[in-house]
């Protein structure tokens, strides 16, 4: 997939876009945990053009937010559009991910959250 | 909503379920269908493919076809996949519990319980040698 990659500070973050489904979240996964291989331990998805995800493409957001939590590192979500934030909502993920409007709002929370923890 | 239906064989192969996809958000787009029922019915049919196509490779007899019947009436949408495969029960699985915290989630049966929330009703039936799944959306006046 080739995840479009951008870094902030100490925080990477990584654009979703288009659909992600049962043929490919396969190249999701593999591209999110290279990045947490490399050390990646603040990471912000923009969902910002993602148009669709099913379970298989769910279960890889699952995996990532268990291995950076267990790192005590960080994991958001921004920009959902309706449907997807529809699917969050659905299977519980609004309550054990963290989910903001927007980049900006994300940034931000992020590194209040980080700096709450030091 | 314009009424309409669609039938079709697929494959049994994850490729063909991101080619559905696409056939069906159209079918859905081209009948008028509310975005959000287009997603909802598009995503359970996958979810119900994807794991007919996953489940059904492991165990034996393996599935050979999968046939998708889709009606549009006034307020309704109505799904009805069918397959040869061994008998499998999708609302008989394991449902995930989504209370749990994150480290105990398990990152199996999400998408039959995505499927079993998102459609107004879900009924499974084995016919002969056939499971067949039918899914209803019923859909406010657009």
């Amino acid at each position: 997939m080739q995840l479009p990659i951008e870094q902030n500070g100490s925080i990477t973050i990584a654009s979703l876009s288009g659909q992600i489904d049962s043929v490919n979240a396969g190249e999701l996964e593999n591209d999110i945990m290279h990045l947490l291989d490399g050390g990646t331990l603040r990471l912000l998805l923009d969902c910002a053009d993602l148009e669709y995800i099913n379970s298989a493409g769910l279960r890889v957001f699952l995996l990532a937010a268990k291995r950076l939590e267990q790192s005590s590192g960080q994991l958001a979500f921004c920009t959902l559009d309706a449907n997807v934030l529809m699917v969050f909502q659905t299977i519980g993920f609004d309550r054990i991910l963290t989910i903001y409007a927007d980049k900006n709002a994300a940034l931000e929370g992020m590194n209040a959250a980080s700096a709450k923890a030091a | 909503m314009r009424t309409g239906s669609l039938s079709t064989k697929l494959d049994v192969n994850l490729y063909e379920t991101g080619r559905l996809n696409q056939m069906v958000q159209q079918f859905g787009k081209w009948h008028q269908m509310p975005e959000d029922a287009v997603f909802q019915i598009s995503l359970s049919i996958d979810e119900l493919v994807s794991n007919i196509v996953m489940h059904g490779s492991l165990s034996q007899p393996q599935a050979h076809e999968i046939i998708l019947r889709l009606t549009i009436s006034n307020r309704e949408i109505h799904a009805e996949i069918e397959d040869d495969g061994r008998a499998f029960n999708p609302l008989e699985a394991p449902e995930p519990d989504i209370d749990a915290p994150l480290q105990e989630r398990s990152i199996g049966g999400m998408g039959i319980l995505l499927a079993k929330r998102l459609m107004d009703a879900m009924h499974y039936s084995r016919i002969g040698c056939r499971n067949v799944i039918t899914l209803t959306k019923r859909v406010g006046v657009a």
